[in-house]
């Protein structure tokens, strides 16, 4: 993992642990990232690659440590302000999350709408960001019927 | 607020069956509750227009004459509570019963005597309308020469006003328990709808919807559930009113009552409580939901 110490970092994780009941994901992880950096995180299957992701955005608590997302400390985050964190972040979950009972039109819709977007500028927006991964001719089809790197393409999300 | 409208919409058709269910729930109970409410109403309204018209009938001793009569009507007048005296003459008496039953005059035709007691009409001023005034004023009056007796309603006046009472404590009760029933269902259906979201409920809670965002939906497709099934319900109870309306009318207005539905003001109020149970039953599931 590669670490910069920089002052405008905006993600920052002080020796963060993750434990899963006995299970431990995570053991003491420091990292500063900057912003533009562009940064991979790589490591054998189970090593808590997603879990580090999930303790960003919060879909699991931190188990000890502190996490600083663009000055927001995530252990002390009301829970009302949880969705502006989220909204910072764009994610292509490993398993999609693509919902099997709405067209592809409705899913990419769906995470703009529940971001709170004018459903004007919705409706652009998803028939653009289709475009570019090439889905714009599939706007009704629903996931099940897709291959897996059509669904990969759909779960792309632009905040 | 369109928006959310119309993901309720949506949702509710989605989920029709559930929906259906209620709906016809609350529209049920809304039924039940407001025929209560009607029979009730109306029954009230009888038993005031008979209340305030408390009189009490003195029948004179067969044969007492003019002079006697007379006598009689002035001691009535010397009593205080009594607000008029009229004289029902034994012929008026039969004519006023011929024309009341009119299908069975022939029965009354064929009478070879009056069988009717001359009679005076008494009625008292509104503060002698309690029971142990009329039982005092009935006794004094039956103690005037040449009268047979005194008959008054007041006994059924009182067993009346005890059974609506009773009538209205139940009433209460039964609405009650409708109500919470109702809830009950009407939050098991939106919990079943939640489980049938719950997958995309989670993703939209990870790419940052507020809980309003998750919830408002929820609690409008309560509010129309609540609405759409009181004015069900209401409609029904309508239709079933008009029709029976119609089918006793001519008793009705030979009896001289007449028979109301409610105002505009109290069908909205059942609307209103239709959606507050339609919303308790969102507020509760959601609440549940939203814990785990
Ligand atoms: N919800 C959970 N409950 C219990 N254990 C979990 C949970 N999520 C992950 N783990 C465990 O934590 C460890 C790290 O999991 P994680 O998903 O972060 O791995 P990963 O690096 O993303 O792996 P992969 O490359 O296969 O996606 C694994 O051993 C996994 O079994
Ligand atoms: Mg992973």
């Amino acid at each position: 993992m590669t670490s910069i110490a920089e002052e405008g970092a905006v993600i920052r994780m002080f020796h963060v642990h993750k434990r899963y009941g006995a299970k431990q994901a995570l053991v003491d992880a420091t990292l500063d990232i900057a912003k533009n950096e562009f940064l991979f995180i790589s490591g054998p299957s189970g090593a808590g690659k997603s879990t580090l992701l999930k303790l960003l955005y919060l879909a699991e608590p931190v188990s000890e440590g502190q996490i600083l997302v663009d000055g927001m400390n995530l252990s002390r985050i009301s829970r009302r302000r949880i969705p502006l964190l989220r909204r910072k972040f764009g994610i292509i979950f490993q398993d999609y999350k693509l919902i099997p009972t709405r067209t592809v039109y409705e899913n990419v819709a769906l995470v703009l709408e529940a971001r709170g977007k004018k459903r004007s500028l919705v409706e652009k927006k998803v028939k653009s960001v289709l475009r570019v991964v090439g889905m714009e001719d599939r706007l009704t089809a629903h996931p099940p019927s897709l291959s897996g790197g059509e669904q990969q393409r759909v779960a792309v999300h632009v905040p | 607020m369109t928006f959310y409208t119309q993901r309720a919409i949506k949702d509710i058709l989605e989920n029709r069956f559930l929906n259906a269910v209620t709906i016809v729930t609350i529209a049920l109970s809304v039924l039940i509750i407001s025929a209560f409410g009607l029979f009730f109403l109306n029954a009230q309204d009888m038993f005031n227009a008979w209340k305030k018209g408390v009189r009490i009938m003195v029948y004179l001793v067969p044969g007492t004459s003019d002079a006697q009569r007379l006598d009689t009507r002035y001691r009535l007048q010397t009593i205080s509570g009594i607000q008029s005296i009229r004289f029902i003459s034994k012929d008026d008496a039969l004519e006023l019963m011929k024309e009341r039953m009119r299908r069975q005059t022939s029965l009354l035709d064929n009478l070879r005597e009056n069988p009717l007691p001359d009679a005076f009409e008494v009625t008292l001023v509104t503060e002698s309308n309690s029971p142990e005034k009329i039982e005092f004023l009935s006794q004094r009056i039956e103690g005037l020469p040449s009268v047979s007796e005194v008959e008054y309603g007041q006994q059924w006046i009182e067993r009346f006003a005890n059974f609506f009472n009773l009538f209205k404590l139940a009433g209460y009760g039964m609405g009650a328990m409708f109500f919470m029933a109702t809830v009950f269902i009407a939050a098991n259906t939106i919990r079943l709808v939640l489980y049938s979201r719950r997958e995309e409920i989670h993703i939209m809670r990870l790419v940052g919807a507020t809980d309003n965002f998750i919830k408002v939906p929820f609690y409008l497709e309560g509010l129309i559930q609540g609405f759409s099934g009181s004015l069900i319900g209401l409609g029904i109870l309508y239709t079933a009113f008009s029709a029976i309306g119609t089918q006793f009318e001519q008793t009705l207005s030979a009896e001289m009552v007449s028979i109301r539905f409610f105002s505009m003001g109290v069908c909205a109020a059942i609307t209103g409580g239709g959606m507050t149970t339609g919303l308790l039953g969102s507020f509760f599931s959601l609440k549940q939901f939203v814990k785990e």
